[in-house]
């Protein structure tokens, strides 16, 4: 396991754990390469989450370092070299986890805004 | 490390098909293929950035991420300006007073004497039964030099003279020094240029060689290089300049050295004289101060056997040279060190508690920040890097502050610290600021981040800042603080005011004379034109007339010293109550013009005072301060009565007691009555004497018309040490009332955060409670009610503190014994009246935020539920 995590920094700490999160969806349905899960992503939030490459790439390195997912280089629909990725069995575990966080993220979020909604 | 890591070719690759396959899709949806690439790269973003941020992102990692939290700090840190500004203000402040007092440590106690092994330089003096400390007889060093086994050397010197220095264009006043030829190689210091005296020029006859000090050599002749082989007429002797000499520390202010042995044969350097001259000793390495005063026991022992008339009773003993330059100031100076440590300490609790108070707000964030994945070490470094900052950025400002307060500490001046020039920010303090800086840092930052990382997620984010089990403790905490800040400040307050009553005091007590409208100088015959006491006498007796005839001039007399100034003492012997040989005491003598008790209004309270008859030729008189003619005429009177000057087998003839005047304090406000014997000038004439002079109209307008009367006499003659009697006197208590000034100001400082934290927390504490008061103003309370609520808060936490502070102050009161006059470290008026003060402080403090409560409007608490 990493003892130092170089991505986890300021900058994108709320998308951090938000796109780790959409990645471990995404895969969950089925393995998909890097082009793919940012497609999938995009498409399911209505086209409203625009994936920065910039960091959806380090994010697979990191669940990959983490053994979350797993990635392996095959052929893609169009016959071209990419590499899939797929989630583990621990991966699998930590989806569930996470969206449990999440969860009561929204929820608590949702708590703290009310309040103050009514007290403006 | 990441514990696997494909290879940069396999990112690369992978990144490549990504953009492929992108562009497959864009062609598909029909765009056309070159835009698709385009299209699918520009999505991308920049490839190389990506290929970048994986590759060295670990090894950057740990300095990206501290860039980051300083940014992120910073950000965080703008968004509440004015807390930040109050932190950094506050903890410039406590480090600033740090730094400037350590910059005075630094420069005073810890700095090595700029000689050679210092530890092994000792200052020798000589003894008498009932006077431990007396200057050495030449010849007694003469037999320690022989006789002593514990030193590689010994050296005398004596900084104490002054002669005149003509030749250039006015005459000028120079300090000299004498030094025996091993004086410098001793300290293990070698001229800057030029050489040390060799054995030819210390000795009897020898041509005259000067060694001229740094300053002098600055001052006077704008440090050229070319003074090497010039002369200097000083007191009508012409010396030769072989040297300019390395600056030296506790050696006296000395414009010039002049090999010392040039004065052997002087009648003053007989073995039963003791002429101003001090030892200075190199020990031997191992060698103790028990081992070197038992060897100059013993030696003493021999010579007092030797010399039973001369050296009756003598003794001899020493200290370290080091310890003695800093053995006033010390006690000063360790209490200062506290104090400011007491100002750091309150200026950390305040920004601690400001901390407290804004991580209400901040648990919120915190929560938020844990929610998305930020773990709770990562949190503490956060909020440890901003406080960090906080303490950096007012530690910067603390060296700003202390580098102003430095330069002002030595524009002052302060009597009694040596080594001034010594005093300012080098390496050694800003390493010093910068640990502090930091040490406070994590000071203040710890408790609070602790607790800001104490979050339970689900409650901090439900929770609207009120009334929850975390916010009692957040209270609580501050309440403690707080009264630990009343705590300290009320133990410099404590401290500011022993040393305000004691200073009060010392500055009423009586010197004796009326130094009001009295100006004072110094006139110095040289030896080589006024060679005897004839021509010395006639010479200061024309000067005074013609002082005395100056416009505005209403009285002027002559003295030989000044109250608090030093003294000649001699043996005395006291007709009808002879003490055995060598038993003798020591008196101060002092001779005076018949001017001069009129002049500073002395009492003569027995026999007469001056007469005419008072002359060269008439029989000798004397006048006895009270303390002289109670000491040793007890329960009688002495007027009429005959004392010697000297043991009782003195040749002198004797003085007839015509009179006992009142007490003057000779040499500390502070001190005791030591007795003085005053004598007729015109019958002991002397070359070196001080003037006293009172005029009618502003000295400014008075002393030139002086000065040109002096010219006038001698144009070769200067008037020197320039200064009024109430000058004088109050710069004999310079360095108490320089103590006291800077502990009052850190004292006031103290007081002032104080107050800031009892505001902070009394706030906090009226914001947490607004809706408790709401309710109870709506079921009807009256506003004296909730005053009284919010000021029992008030009392209660201060009364804490105030209770703890007595306590403290008195138990670390073992401090200040040391500097204070006539005053209890334990003085109970001091520590109620400070104790009433803090209490009185943090009632105005509270004055606000109490007034605020009384104006919640029910109505609106009730509805922001």
């Amino acid at each position: 396991m990493p003892t130092q995590d170089p991505y986890a920094s300021e900058r994108d700490s709320l998308l951090q754990g938000t796109l780790d999160l959409l990645i471990l969806r995404t895969l969950a349905l089925a393995p998909h390469h890097g082009q793919g899960i940012a497609r999938v992503i995009q498409q399911r939030s209505g086209d409203t989450l625009l994936i920065d490459h910039g960091s959806l790439y380090p994010a697979l390195q990191r669940l990959e370092a983490r053994g979350w997912i797993k990635g392996a280089w095959g052929t893609s629909e169009n016959n071209r070299r990419a590499r899939f990725y797929s989630l583990t069995a621990v991966g699998r575990k930590q989806f569930v986890t996470e969206t449990g966080r999440w969860n009561r993220l929204v929820e608590s979020i949702a708590r703290v805004l009310a309040p103050e909604l009514a007290e403006g | 490390m990441l514990g696997f890591r494909r290879s940069q070719r396999d990112f690369e690759v992978e990144i490549q098909s990504h953009i492929d396959i992108e562009t497959d899709r864009l062609i598909e949806e029909g765009m056309h293929p070159h835009d698709a690439r385009l299209a699918a790269r520009r999505r991308f973003g920049n490839v190389s950035k990506a290929q970048e941020r994986y590759h060295d992102g670990a090894r950057l990692a740990w300095l990206e991420q501290l860039m980051l939290d300083v940014r992120y700090a910073s950000r965080m840190l703008r968004k509440s300006p004015g807390f930040t500004a109050i932190s950094i203000f506050t903890l410039a402040l406590g480090i600033g007073a740090n730094t400037a007092v350590f910059s005075v440590v630094n420069g005073v106690l810890l700095a090595p004497l700029p000689y050679r092994e210092p530890e092994r330089i000792v200052k020798l003096w000589e003894s008498l039964p009932g006077t431990s400390q007396i200057m050495v007889s030449y010849p007694d060093y003469r037999d320690w030099k022989v006789r002593t086994r514990v030193f590689d050397d010994i050296a005398l010197y004596s900084p104490f003279r002054t002669m005149t220095r003509t030749g250039s264009e006015l005459p000028d006043r120079v300090g000299v020094g004498l030094a025996t030829g091993n004086l410098f190689g001793l300290l293990g210091v070698a001229p800057i240029i030029g050489r040390d005296f060799n054995a030819d020029e210390d000795r009897p006859g020898a041509p005259r060689a000067a060694l001229i000090t740094n300053g002098y050599w600055k001052r006077q002749f704008a440090s050229d290089r070319g003074v090497l082989g010039k002369t200097l007429a000083l007191d009508g002797e012409t010396y030769k300049i072989i040297g300019v000499a390395s600056p030296t520390v506790g050696l006296g202010v000395v414009d010039v050295w002049v090999p010392m042995r040039l004065w052997e044969n002087a009648a003053n350097f007989n073995r039963g004289n003791h002429p101003g001259l001090i030892g200075v000793g190199r020990l031997k390495p191992g060698v103790t101060l028990a081992q070197m005063n038992a060897d100059l026991s013993r030696v003493s022992a021999e010579i007092r056997a030797e010399n039973p008339t001369e050296a009756s009773g003598i003794g001899a003993g020493g200290d370290f040279f080091g310890e003695l330059l800093v053995h006033n100031i010390r006690p000063a100076l360790e209490m200062l060190s506290w104090a400011v440590f007491c100002v750091l300490l309150i200026a950390c609790v305040n920004v601690a508690n400001l901390l407290l108070g804004r991580s209400t707000s901040r648990r919120k964030e915190i929560a938020l920040r844990v929610a998305v994945g930020a773990s709770d070490s990562r949190i503490l470094r956060l909020l440890l890097t901003e406080n960090l900052m906080i303490a950096l950025t007012g530690g910067l400002l603390g060296v700003g502050l202390a580098y102003a307060g430095v330069k002002g500490i030595v524009a002052l001046k302060p009597v009694g610290v040596p080594r001034l020039s010594n005093i300012h920010i080098d390496l050694r303090v800003l390493v010093f600021a910068a640990v502090v800086s930091i040490v406070t840092g994590l000071l203040f930052g710890l408790m609070p981040a602790r607790q800001a990382t104490k979050v339970d997620l689900n409650d901090s984010l439900k929770e609207s800042g009120r009334g929850s089990s975390a916010t009692a403790s957040t209270l609580r905490l501050r309440g403690v603080l707080m009264a630990v800040e009343v705590a300290m400040a009320l133990m410099l307050l404590v401290g500011a005011g022993l040393l305000m009553r004691s200073f009060t005091r010392l500055a009423r007590v009586e010197s004796g004379v009326d130094p009001r409208g009295v100006a004072t100088a110094q006139i110095n015959l040289p030896n080589a034109k006024y060679p005897d006491e004839a021509r010395q006498r006639v010479a200061m007796e024309d000067i005074l007339r013609r002082v005395q005839s100056v416009p505005g001039v209403t009285t002027a007399a002559l003295t030989s010293a000044f109250p608090l100034g030093a003294n000649q003492q001699n043996k005395i012997t006291f007709e009808g109550h002879p003490r055995p040989k060598g038993n003798e005491p020591l008196l101060n003598v002092q001779y005076v013009s018949p001017e001069y008790f009129s002049l500073v209004k002395m009492r003569v309270i027995r026999g007469r005072g001056f007469s005419s008859s008072d002359v060269q030729g008439a029989a000798p008189v004397v006048w006895l301060s009270e303390t002289a003619a109670r000491k040793y005429f007890p329960g009688e009177n002495p007027v009429g009565k005959r004392i010697l000057h000297g043991p009782f087998d003195s040749k002198e003839s004797p003085f007839t007691v015509a009179g006992v005047v009142n007490d003057v304090k000779e040499t500390r406000l502070g001190g005791a009555f030591g007795g003085t014997l005053y004598m007729a000038f015109d019958q002991f004439p002397d070359n070196s004497m001080g003037l006293a002079i009172k005029a009618s109209i502003p000295f400014e307008q008075v002393m030139p018309a002086v000065r040109r009367e002096v010219a006038g006499f001698d144009k070769d003659l200067p008037l020197a040490d320039e200064t009024t009697l109430e000058q004088t006197i109050g710069e004999s208590i310079g360095q108490e009332r320089f103590t006291m000034f800077v502990l009052g100001i850190f004292a006031t400082v103290a007081l002032l955060l104080a107050a800031v934290g009892v505001y902070g927390v009394i706030a906090y504490f009226v914001a947490q409670r607004s809706h408790e008061i709401g309710i109870r103003m709506a079921l009807g309370a009256r506003r004296t009610n909730i005053v009284s609520l919010v000021t029992g808060r008030v009392l209660v936490t201060t009364g804490v503190g105030v209770a703890v502070g007595l306590v403290a102050a008195a138990a670390t009161s073992g401090l200040m014994t040391k500097l204070l006059y006539d005053v209890k470290p334990t003085d109970t008026t001091t520590y109620a009246g400070g104790a009433i003060a803090l209490l009185l402080v943090a009632c105005v403090a509270a004055v606000v935020p109490t007034l605020r409560a009384t104006r919640v409007n029910p109505a609106t608490t009730m509805r922001s539920d």
